[in-house]
């Protein structure tokens, strides 16, 4: 591997405990400069429950490109959403929508309208973010809809708020460490100064005083033209570096990046932020720097669409929201060849079939393949251990499979399933082709819902128990007044003076009186 | 599916520990005569047709089961055990044992608590000692050298058309019968002569000599498995090293009591043993550190038993004994997880 020497360049020696090395099949879509797909005149739009309630438009409104549909003082856990496109909202409501659950979900469909003037929406322009309050460029990143681009999709100013003066280091994510996927790459090599940009506003957002872009050693042109954008970069306030790492996956998870740049590791069950360090992925502060600078809410996102059905593989801006229908039709796919597309990579990606399904905010990739001659199934397990040879997390995916298939909860949990970061390389390397990951997702949703059912009984057990001992205490309580009652109702009795009105010392008087007279008489 | 895979399945790896086989099974062919060969069929034939009439009595796929080679490596592993000349109704017994009960009663491939080899090969040893102690002694001494005709009547009938048998065979020049040199050695050992004197034999040497080259030639196979990545270094090397150091302390002790460590490593079924048998990832220990102990454990039970035990080798032993230790060993050596403080 070529090296790129410069001074903003260091090469970590540090590798993955596992990690795999699968072919990359990246060259297949990182040529061609990011291309704009043709927009589609429908786009669907999948609305997070927490946020049902607070639709800012109605079935029939016309809405512009860019316009947000939700409201943002609700937003908080969740993320806003705009337009994609400019059209008329021509379906609001509760529709099974492709989901694996086979559950309804609320979707809003907006369809273009020839007839009206598109308007793009932009957000209000912020002059010059270095002298914005950062309270300002925070509310602009939580109004712009962003999440992680990576794949989690997550709230962006959730994460952001909860790092905020509590991290020294911003790691830019740049690893893209999973076959076929491009899209970081190209936005490095096309838009390297608006990313450093992003992570400079990120930086100073969370009060952060340094910026590491972490990047695996197989993108050779995104490091140079990163290094490139760096030394340009005039405004500098944030120190920046660049650390390249050896290409292995899963180099780009987050605890495995802040492995690999740090040395350091994320405590089980707790937030990167909790030593002091916030990740953030290429594409997201790209999104940031776009809503920052350029006014720009997130309707679309750089989506690499390969696989040996497209002719022309490549990087595309693709409008949240987009079927696949659209895009098996603009690229002129053969579907008759295709049986199945994956969203997302190919190891941790999901398998599609049905072309009516959306691309997401966290839609990074999509894989047209020719459908496999033959589909084997799994063996058993032989116990070889390769699984664990390449566990990034150093779990024994040999125990956990184990387990997983007997139901086996406790044993599970003393075997840390809940590190498992389901990267799948076990499954990648499974000699038997047994499907780990899926097992492993079953048995961590199993033991939530368990542990979940616990406390929840546990809850009511306390309360049955808190009731009981009232109801005894309020007893007991009722029985030491009534004891002390009958005490004091006794003890009156007891105390009660043998004479109180004087009546028997009188009567005495008198008769001594009379026996006296009567002795004085007899005299 | 998405089936996004690097591509080797069991079924390869199988077959290929089947093909490492091969320069092992063509060295003690050379040294053991024909009737390796025989036993090697009738093994392998048995131990298919067991697996193939358990299964489908266990309402199991029987082709595509059968795909996965692993009652053929069970079947080609006890023929390799055996003493060449064994009568074919034993290797059957054994076979069919090791498949049917020690394998596909606990559930089949993977579910296997022991070694289903060496469950068949212990079986076959405790019933049959005389039979299953008949070895050969190397061609070079032996008085009568069995030809293939002869060998096959003998493993049939127990007698060639000439009216000789198996003992016939194992006698060397000046009339004795000779055992395998671990076997030699322990009975020369107790009766007083010392580790050097039974060195000095020439006969010894020479039967010595053809274990040797059977052993370097496991050895080889050995090598190219770790070489593939078919099988790790942990147990094999572990095993070995803990042999070298616990009979090279043992020579240290006394020399002239116990053997040296060369003669204990590339005698009996140590090779064998170290890369094919105790590394069936089924019953062996999984974890790096699990390896390395479930093989050192082996090595010293393996020195320990042919030292001081009952049986003139004792890898089958010292892998069944670990085989009861794996799930235990397993649970002591977890890796420390990302991001916890101690396993």
């Amino acid at each position: 591997m070529t090296k790129f020497q410069s001074k903003n360049i260091s090469y970590s020696h540090r590798k993955l405990p596992g990690g795999i090395r699968p072919p990359e099949h990246k060259t297949i879509s990182n040529s061609l400069e990011i291309q704009t797909l043709q927009a589609p005149d429908k786009v669907t739009l999948r609305i997070e429950p927490l946020l049902i309630e607070h639709l800012l438009v109605s079935k029939g409104q016309f809405v512009n490109k860019g316009e947000p549909l939700t409201d943002a003082q609700f937003v908080n856990k969740a993320s806003m959403i705009h337009a994609p496109i400019s059209g008329t909202v021509t379906d609001i409501g509760p529709r099974y929508f492709g989901h694996q659950s086979g559950l309804a979900e609320t979707i809003l469909t907006i369809k273009t309208n020839s007839d009206q003037p598109a308007n793009d929406y932009k957000f209000e322009p912020i002059k010059n973010w270095l002298l914005a309050a950062s309270e300002a460029l925070f509310e602009r990143i939580k109004q712009a809809g962003i999440v992680g681009l990576g794949g989690a999709a997550f709230p962006t100013h959730f994460k952001i708020a909860s790092s905020k003066d509590k991290v020294d280091t911003l790691i830019i994510n740049a690893m893209e460490c999973e076959p076929y996927i491009t899209c970081d790459d190209r936005l490095l090599q096309e838009h390297a100064q608006e990313i450093i940009e992003g992570a400079q506003i990120t930086a100073s957002v969370v009060g952060a005083t340094k910026i590491i872009f972490g990047i695996e050693d197989n993108k050779l042109q995104a490091i140079k033209n990163l290094d490139k954008a760096i030394e340009n970069y005039t405004a500098q306030r944030i120190h920046m570096e660049i650390i390249v790492v050896e290409t292995a996956y899963p180099s780009g998870g987050e605890k495995q990046i802040i492995q690999l740049i740090t040395g350091k590791e994320v405590p089980s069950r707790s937030y990167p932020s909790s030593i002091g360090l916030l990740v953030q992925n290429t594409a997201t502060v790209h999104a940031i720097y776009n809503a920052v600078v350029k006014s720009k809410p997130l309707t679309s996102r750089v989506v690499t669409l390969t696989g040996d059905l497209i002719d022309q593989p490549g990087n595309f801006w693709v409008p949240i929201g987009t079927s696949v229908e659209h895009l098996i039709k603009t690229l002129n796919i053969d579907s008759t060849l295709l049986d199945s597309a994956i969203f997302g990579g190919p190891l941790m990606g999901e398998t599609i079939t049905d072309w009516k399904l959306v691309t997401q905010k966290s839609t990074n990739c999509i894989i047209f393949n020719k459908s496999p001659q033959q589909d084997r199934s799994a063996k058993e397990c032989i116990r070889c251990a390769e699984c664990e040879v390449v566990c990034p997390v150093s779990l024994v995916p040999q125990q956990l499979y184990w387990h997983s298939a007997n139901q086996q909860w406790d044993a599970l949990e003393q075997h840390n399933i809940s590190d498992c970061i389901e990267c799948g390389a076990c499954t990648y390397v499974c000699p038997s082709e047994i499907p780990l990951v899926q097992y492993f997702r079953y048995a961590k949703s199993e033991i939530s819902f368990n542990r979940e059912k616990q406390q929840q009984s546990e809850k009511s057990k306390k309360r049955f128990d808190n009731r009981e001992k009232r109801l005894e205490r309020i007893k007991q309580e009722r029985e030491l007044k009534r004891q002390q009652k009958q005490e004091a109702r006794r003890k009156a009795a007891e105390n009660k003076p043998s004479d109180p009105d004087g009546k028997k010392s009188a009567i005495a008087a008198a008769l001594a009186r009379v026996k006296q007279k009567k002795a004085n008489e007899n005299e | 599916m998405n089936k996004f895979h690097q591509g080797r399945s069991t079924s390869q790896v199988m077959a290929t520990a089947c093909f490492a086989l091969i320069p092992g099974a063509f060295a003690q062919i050379y040294f053991q005569g024909w009737g390796v060969l025989i036993n090697l069929v009738i093994c392998a034939s048995t131990a298919i047709t067991a697996e193939a009439i358990i299964l489908k009595v266990r309402k199991k796929p029987v082709r595509e089961t059968l795909c996965d080679f692993s009652a053929l490596l069970t079947g080609l592993l006890i023929a390799l055990a055996l003493p060449p000349l064994l009568p074919w109704w034993m290797s059957i017994i054994g076979c069919s044992f090791a498949i049917i009960i020690a394998k596909q009663l606990y559930g089949g491939l993977g579910f296997n608590p022991f070694n289903p080899a060496m469950v068949g090969y212990v079986l076959l040893l405790i019933s049959f000692p005389i039979e299953m102690t008949a070895w050969l002694p190397a061609k070079s001494i032996a008085l009568e050298v069995a030809s293939l005709t002869e060998s096959i009547q003998l493993i049939f009938t127990g007698y060639t058309t000439s009216g000789m048998d198996v003992n016939s065979y194992r006698l060397i020049a000046d009339g004795f019968t000779m055992a395998t040199p671990l076997d030699e050695s322990k009975t020369a050992l107790a009766t007083g002569l010392m580790s050097s004197e039974i060195m000095a034999q020439a006969d010894f040497q020479s039967n010595l000599t053809g274990w040797f080259w059977i052993n370097c030639a496991f050895l080889i196979g050995g090598l190219s498995l770790m070489l593939l990545r078919i099988i790790h270094w942990h147990i094999p090397v572990s095993l070995l090293v803990s042999i070298w150091l616990t009979s090279t302390l043992l020579s240290l002790y006394d020399s002239d009591l116990f053997l040296p460590s060369t003669t204990l490593l590339f005698s009996g079924a140590t090779m064998l043993g170290a890369f094919f048998i105790a590394t069936d990832p089924v019953s062996a220990s999984t974890t790096f550190k699990g390896r390395l102990i479930y093989g050192a454990s082996i090595g010293l039970l393996i020195v320990i038993i042919r030292t001081f035990g009952g049986y003139p080798d004792g890898v089958a032993f010292a892998v069944l004994l670990l085989n009861i230790a794996a799930p235990t060993i397993d649970h002591y050596t977890k890796p420390r997880v990302y991001g916890s403080e101690t396993n």
